[in-house]
C-alpha cells in the first residue's frame, strides 16, 4: 500500500477517524497494532508471519534477559536470529550465487540451489528496529516494555514500516505509552510534511525515473553526457524518492501525535562526506554509528584502527541496502573517499580556503559518481557506464529542460534556506545551523508575512501541479527494496 | 518523554490559518478553472461539425459540444462512428444528409452530429449520464449499432479480459462488467472524473495539448520544449476527409462472417441500450431510435437469421415502449464499408428514408 494511492487515502481516513477516540483508551494500542499489520499484510500477508516471528523473539530475548543472568547470551541469540532471518530473506540468493559461482571455479559440479522466497518489504528496517531494542536494552539505556503489544505497535508502526527512518526504541516506544497529543500544530506539520513529500516523490522522483530508467535499463546505447546526466539524475531521483517517503511517513506520524527524526537534511549541500552522512539517512548513519562503529572501537584505537572501522562500517551499510557487489563496491566507495578526505576536511586549508560551493559541489560529484555503482543492475553495467563516462562522446543528451530546471530549481531553495538560516545565525537570532530547530525556524519566519504568504503560494501551486500535470502511476519507492 | 520535533530541512511549514486559504483557493481553482478555461480556448463550431477523431476520448470537450449543440441545434443525433461518420467527410454524414433534406425547416440546420467513436451503448449511458447532462427537452435521435451484440466479447458479457472502447465511460462497480479488470484506483479515479469536471478539464488539457500524456512523458518526447508553450489554446478542428478509406467492404476484402450474436434478454449492452433511452426520457427528451444500418451481405445465412430475429425482439420492445424507431431498409451491397459503417451515397439513402418515414415526421412534429 502506497503512501499516494486510493488504497492508503482510505485506510487512513478509516484508521485516523477510529484512532481519534481511541486514544484515551488502552484499545488505541491493538488499533495501530491491528491498522499496521493490514497495512505491512497488503502486501503479502506472508509476510506477516516474518514480522511476528521478529517481534516475538525479540520482545522474549529481553524477557529472557531480564530474567536470567545470561544477559549476553540472550543478546547474542536475538542478534543472529535477527540478522538471519535478514541473511535469509534478503541475502539467501545472493550467498548462492556467489558460493556457487565459487564452486564452479573450484570445479565442483554441485550446485546449491537458490532459495525461493520473496524479499519482504521493510524487512531491513524493522529488524534494525528490534535490534537497536535489545542492544539498548542490554547496554541499560532503556527499561523492559511490559507490553508485548506495545512492543509488537514499535517494531510495526505503519507510517515508517517499509522505508523508514529507522526508529530507536527509546525514543518510540516512550511516545506509545499514554495518550498521544494531537495538536492543531500536529495536522498542519503533518500536512505540510507530507504534501512536500509527496511532491517530491509524485512531482520530481517519478519524473527524473523516466530517464534514468531508460538510460540505464540500456546504458550501451548511451554516450558519456547522457551517462552523466542520467547519474546526476538519479542522485536527485533516489533524494526525492527517499526524502519524499520519510517526509510522508513523518507527516503522518505528526498527525497522529508521534514525533519521527530528520532523516534527510539537505544532504547535497554537503561541504564534505563526512557531513553528508551526517544529512542523507540520518536515521542509519546514526543507527550504524551508534551499533557497529563505536562497539567496532569507532575512533579510540588510533588513526588505523578508526579506518578499518569506518570501511568496515560503511561496506556494511552499502550490503545492508542491497544484496549485490555493486552496493558492497558503492560503500565501498564512500569508505575511500572518507579516508582520502577525512583529514583534509579537517584542515584550515579546507575550511577556510576553499569556496563552500566548490566544496559542495565535489561532494555532490563524488556522490553522483558513487550512484553509479548503486544504480546500475549489474557490475558490468557500471563498469560500462564508468567506462563510457570517461570514453565516450557527448552528443545529444535529450534530456528534458524541465528536470534540469526543477533539480536546479530545488538545489538553490535548499542553498537559499540555508543561507537564509546560516544569515540569521550569523545575526544572533539563530545559532548555528548545526544546532537550528525548525520551531526555531518557524518562529523567524512567521514574524515575515511575505514568507508565510509566499508559502502558501508554493503549495497551491505543487498542489496543482500535481492534479494537472502529474500522474501517479503509483510507483514503488525505491527503499521498499531494502 | 517525547523527543523534541525538528519540523524538516525546509521553510514550507504551514500554520491552520494558511492552510484554510490553501483549501479556499483551491476550491475556487478547481470549481472556475474549467469554466473560465472555456472563454479562452477557441471554440466555433461550423453547421456540420463533428468531434475530431483525435478528442474522441475528451469527455470534457463533448460535454462542451453538447452544451452548444443542445443550445444551437433542435436534435441531436448520439451514437457511435456510424453517427460519427468513419468513412465519410464532414458533408457527408448521416446527420449531415437529415440538414440538408430538411434544408427548408426554418430551425435549419437541424441535428447536431454528437456521434463519438466507439461509443457503444454502455459507454453511451455514461457518456449521456455524467458528460451530456445538457440533453434535456430535445429531440434526440439515438443510433443503435448492433454490432455491439454481435458477440460476447463485444457485448461485454464474456469473462475473459477485453480491452474495449472508452473505459471510462462504463459501469466502474455496479453492475459488474465481468471482462473489464481495471484495479480500483483506476476505478476511483474514473468516478472522480465523473463528478469533478475539474478532473475532465485535465483530461482534457493532456488529450488536447499534450498527446494525452502527463508532462513527464511529454517533455521525455519533446525534451527542450517549454511545455507551457503547447498550451495554445487552440482545439483542433474536425478534418473534413474521412478517417478511414471510403471502399466498401468487398474492395476492403472482408469475407462472410458467422457473428454468434448474443440473445437480448442477456445482452449487456441492450439493457445499457434501454437504460439510455430510460435516462433520456427522465431528462424530458423525445427519443427516436435509429436501429442499424447493419451489412446483411457479411452475415452467413444461419448469422442473419440470428441478427434478424435478434432485431424483431428489439422493434417489438420499442413498439411496446412507445419510442419512435425506424430499421432502414438494407442498402445496395457495394454502399457498405464495413459490417456496420456505410458509404456517403449509404448515408444518403438512409438520410432519404429517414425524413420520409411517417414514423420520423410525426415524431418530429411532437
Amino acid at each position: 500500500m502506497l503512501f499516494h494511492s486510493w488504497y492508503f487515502l482510505i485506510f487512513f481516513i478509516i484508521v485516523y477517524i477510529t484512532y481519534l477516540p481511541l486514544r484515551g483508551t488502552k484499545a488505541y494500542l491493538y488499533w495501530l497494532l491491528v491498522a499496521s499489520y493490514v497495512f505491512y499484510g497488503w502486501w503479502n500477508p506472508l509476510y506477516l508471519i516474518l514480522i511476528a516471528y521478529c517481534t516475538v523473539t525479540n520482545y522474549y530475548a529481553v524477557v529472557l534477559m531480564q530474567r536470567t543472568q545470561r544477559r549476553k547470551l540472550w543478546l547474542i541469540v536475538s542478534i543472529v536470529n535477527s540478522l538471519a532471518v535478514l541473511c535469509f530473506f534478503k541475502y539467501g540468493a545472493f550467498i548462492t550465487n556467489n558460493v556457487n559461482t565459487l564452486l564452479s571455479l573450484l570445479g565442483v559440479s554441485y550446485v546449491i540451489p537458490k532459495p525461493g522466497v520473496l524479499l519482504p518489504v521493510g524487512i531491513s528496517f524493522y529488524t534494525f528496529h528490534a535490534m537497536s531494542y535489545t542492544i539498548d536494552y542490554y547496554r541499560g539505556n532503556i527499561k523492559r516494555e511490559p507490553s508485548l503489544v506495545r512492543f509488537a505497535t514499535f517494531i510495526s508502526f505503519f507510517p515508517q514500516l517499509v522505508a523508514g527512518p529507522i526508529l530507536r526504541a527509546s525514543d518510540m516506544l516512550p511516545q506509545l505509552t499514554g495518550k498521544p497529543e494531537i495538536k492543531k500544530e500536529n495536522i498542519t506539520d503533518g500536512l505540510s510534511l507530507f504534501i512536500v513529500g509527496l511532491f517530491k516523490k509524485v512531482a520530481l522522483a517519478d519524473y527524473l525515473a523516466l530517464y534514468v530508467d531508460k538510460v540505464y535499463d540500456s546504458p550501451n546505447l548511451f554516450d558519456g553526457l547522457s551517462l552523466i546526466l542520467a547519474t546526476f539524475a538519479f542522485g536527485w531521483q533516489i533524494y526525492f524518492d527517499f526524502s519524499g517517503y520519510t517526509d510522508m511517513a513523518r507527516g503522518i506520524s505528526r498527525m497522529m501525535g508521534f514525533n519521527l527524526k530528520l532523516n534527510f537534511n539537505n544532504p547535497y549541500l554537503a561541504t564534505g562526506l563526512g557531513d553528508f552522512w551526517n544529512r542523507w539517512h540520518i536515521s542509519l548513519s546514526s543507527w550504524f554509528k551508534d551499533y557497529l562503529y563505536i562497539p567496532l572501537g569507532g575512533n579510540r584505537k588510533g588513526k588505523f584502527n578508526t579506518y578499518k572501522n569506518m570501511f568496515l562500517t560503511m561496506v556494511i551499510s552499502g550490503f545492508w541496502h542491497g544484496a549485490d557487489w555493486t552496493f558492497i563496491i558503492w560503500g565501498a566507495l564512500h569508505a575511500f573517499g572518507r579516508f582520502l578526505t577525512r583529514e583534509f576536511e579537517r584542515s584550515n586549508f579546507y575550511n577556510q580556503k576553499i569556496p563552500k560551493l566548490a566544496k559542495q559541489i565535489a561532494v555532490f560529484a563524488f556522490v553522483s559518481f558513487a550512484w553509479i555503482f548503486f544504480r546500475a543492475q549489474t557490475l558490468n553495467d557500471a563498469v560500462l557506464i564508468v567506462k563510457k563516462i570517461f570514453t565516450s562522446g557527448f552528443s545529444d543528451p535529450q534530456f528534458p529542460i524541465l528536470a534540469l530546471f526543477f533539480c536546479l530549481a530545488v538545489w538553490m531553495y535548499q542553498f537559499l534556506y540555508e543561507f537564509f538560516v546560516n544569515r540569521h545565525s550569523k545575526n544572533g537570532d539563530l545559532e548555528t545551523y548545526q544546532n537550528f530547530t525548525g520551531v526555531r525556524f518557524y518562529n523567524i519566519s512567521k514574524k515575515k508575512l511575505a514568507i508565510g504568504s509566499l508559502k502558501v503560494v508554493v503549495v497551491i501551486l505543487m498542489i496543482l501541479y500535481m492534479i494537472i500535470f502529474t500522474t501517479s502511476g503509483n510507483e514503488a519507492f525505491i527503499y521498499f527494496q531494502f | 518523554m517525547k523527543p523534541s520535533f525538528t519540523f524538516s530541512s525546509n521553510s514550507i511549514r504551514l500554520s491552520y490559518v494558511s492552510w484554510i486559504c490553501i483549501f479556499i483557493v483551491l476550491l475556487i481553482t478547481i470549481s472556475l478553472l474549467p469554466i473560465i478555461w472555456r472563454g479562452l480556448e477557441d471554440f466555433n463550431p461550423s453547421d456540420d461539425y463533428r468531434l475530431p477523431y483525435e478528442l474522441s476520448y475528451d469527455y470534457w470537450m463533448f460535454s462542451r459540444w453538447c452544451k452548444y449543440a443542445c443550445s444551437n441545434y433542435p436534435i441531436v443525433m448520439i451514437g457511435d462512428s456510424v453517427v460519427w461518420g468513419q468513412y465519410v467527410g464532414l458533408k457527408e454524414t448521416l446527420p449531415y444528409y437529415i440538414n440538408e433534406l430538411e434544408k427548408t425547416n426554418q430551425n435549419y440546420p437541424l441535428c447536431a452530429n454528437l456521434g463519438v467513436d466507439g461509443i457503444h451503448p454502455s459507454a453511451m449511458l455514461g457518456l449521456i449520464k455524467y458528460y451530456g447532462k445538457s440533453i434535456s427537452n430535445k429531440h434526440v435521435i439515438l443510433h443503435l449499432n448492433l454490432l455491439w451484440m454481435s458477440s460476447k466479447k463485444h457485448d461485454l458479457s464474456d469473462t475473459e479480459e477485453f480491452r474495449f472502447n472508452h473505459p471510462r465511460l462504463v459501469p466502474q462497480f455496479y453492475p459488474k462488467i465481468p471482462s473489464y479488470k481495471a484495479k480500483f484506483p483506476q476505478r476511483a479515479n474514473i468516478i472522480v472524473e465523473r463528478y469533478v469536471p475539474f478532473s475532465s478539464w485535465v483530461s482534457h488539457l493532456r488529450l488536447n495539448y499534450y498527446e494525452n500524456m502527463d508532462i513527464g512523458n511529454w517533455t521525455m518526447q519533446y525534451p527542450y520544449r517549454n511545455p507551457f508553450n503547447a498550451i495554445t489554446f487552440q482545439i483542433p478542428y474536425p478534418e473534413d476527409k474521412p478517417h478511414s478509406e471510403p471502399i466498401s467492404w468487398i474492395e476492403r476484402g472482408m469475407t462472410k462472417q458467422d457473428f454468434p450474436w448474443v440473445s437480448i434478454d442477456k445482452s449487456f449492452q441492450w439493457d445499457s441500450f434501454k437504460k439510455v433511452i430510460k435516462l433520456l426520457q427522465s431528462r424530458k427528451n423525445k427519443v427516436f431510435v435509429i436501429i442499424g444500418p447493419f451489412n446483411p451481405y457479411i452475415l452467413t445465412d444461419e448469422s442473419l437469421n440470428r441478427y434478424k430475429a435478434m432485431k424483431k425482439d428489439m422493434e417489438n420492445w420499442l413498439k411496446n415502449e412507445g419510442i419512435s424507431y425506424v430499421s432502414p431498409s438494407d442498402l445496395p451491397n457495394e454502399f457498405y464499408a464495413d459490417a456496420s459503417h456505410p458509404l456517403k451515397v449509404g448515408y444518403e439513402m438512409i438520410a432519404k428514408e429517414l425524413v420520409e418515414t411517417e414514423s420520423f415526421k410525426n415524431w418530429l412534429d411532437k
